[in-house]
């Protein structure tokens, strides 16, 4: 190690000196530089393009996610059905394959995109981007973005969102807030879906909003049925309170 | 199954600072993994190899350093080192945790050869 000047020699074991010579020259010309950079950094930056416009446009983007079957889909095609008239609406729906999502929602009138990520487990921020210049986004109105089935990964990545709506049907544990913490931790509201089953099952709702809040102390809940339509205006009441602002 | 994304993009961000520092070779890159970036060691270990193969990095080290996570109670303000996202304070023993540290993922150097 050399404390002399800047010879490179710093940390360096090996060093090799001829008589006479005051500084060790390391055995390899190696340096270490810093970068410090974010590994997300261009998921974070496209994202926040996206997150930009939306704002600029009054735009409300919402991502919702959930494990495959906690029915999101089911939830959009209702809201959309029981908002339409009152408040423009586009979906990005995100599937591994096929165009089934994208074909029920278009059913309902809107104006949807589908993204089939093949290998991919989540949308990204590029995705959505992509996405976004094939829809006519009006102002003042709600694009849903429907991310692939995994309360994993699609965690990590952020797509420019206002935010996150986390989806958990009772059919599912209600321990998984505890056994997807990131998920619940990243989200702003958690819809319990499905509860027109409730007196079929074992479901604790309590205990889940319990395992819920202790990920993410402000986390909120609606408990909801989108078969049924029980507890649906509270989530359009949620909705209405955040659009248009 | 999102570490090969993030190995990708690991492999491609070390090709490009190693070009603007104007390295010849790549020796080693250090990589900071939080406990709570939901990020497997193992699996960006592997995805790592995979993504560098047949690159011009296919020789650098890719060191992953673990960072403990940390959080600070809401209730009673005390800091602490976490392992999850739902500890329990060690001081007041109410569950309201704001998590402070531990979610990054980052390069944070690389040891070049000019």
């Amino acid at each position: 190690m050399c404390d002399s000047c800047d010879c490179g020699g710093h940390g360096e074991k090996v060093t090799f000196r001829k008589p006479g010579e005051v500084h060790g020259i390391p055995e390899q010309r190696s340096r270490t530089v810093r970068v410090e950079v974010d590994v997300l950094a261009k998921n974070e930056e496209i994202s926040a393009r996206n997150r930009a416009y939306f704002e600029s446009n009054d735009i409300l983007a919402l991502n919702l996610v959930s494990s495959p079957g906690s029915g999101k889909t089911t939830i959009l095609e209702r809201t959309i059905r029981d908002m339409r008239g009152r408040t423009p609406m586009a979906v990005i729906e995100g599937d591994q394959q096929t165009l089934r999502d994208a074909e029920r929602i278009g059913a309902t009138g809107v104006e949807v995109v589908q993204v089939n990520t093949g290998a991919g487990c989540h949308l990204d921020g590029s995705m959505v981007h992509r996405a976004m210049h094939r829809l006519t986004l009006a102002p003042d109105s709600i694009l849903f973005i429907e991310n692939v089935g995994n309360l994993v990964c699609p965690a990590m990545f952020d797509l420019g969102e206002a935010a996150k709506v986390v989806i958990i049907s009772v059919t599912e544990g209600e321990d998984k807030p505890q056994k997807y913490p990131q998920m619940f931790a990243a989200a702003s509201l958690c819809l319990i879906n499905k509860i027109d089953l409730l007196p079929h099952l074992d479901f604790d709702v309590g205990a889940c909003r319990e395992f819920a809040g202790q990920v993410n102390p402000k986390l909120e809940f609606i408990e909801i049925s989108a078969t049924t339509g029980e507890g649906m205006e509270g989530w359009y009441a949620w909705l209405n309170g955040r659009v248009g602002r | 199954m999102h570490e090969m994304f993030l190995a990708m993009s690991i492999v491609e961000q070390t090709r490009a600072a190693a070009a603007a520092e104007g390295a010849d070779r790549v020796l080693e890159v250090e990589i900071e993994v939080g406990s709570l970036a939901g990020v497997m060691l193992e699996s960006l270990e592997f995805c790592l190899e995979a993504a560098a193969r047949s690159t011009p990095v296919a020789d650098t080290d890719f060191r992953l350093l673990p960072v403990m996570a940390s959080g600070r109670c809401s209730s009673c303000r005390n800091s602490f080192e976490v392992d999850s996202f739902f500890a329990p304070c060690p001081a007041c023993g109410k569950v309201d945790l704001a998590i402070t540290g531990g979610r990054e993922l980052k390069i944070r150097s690389l040891t070049i050869e000019d």
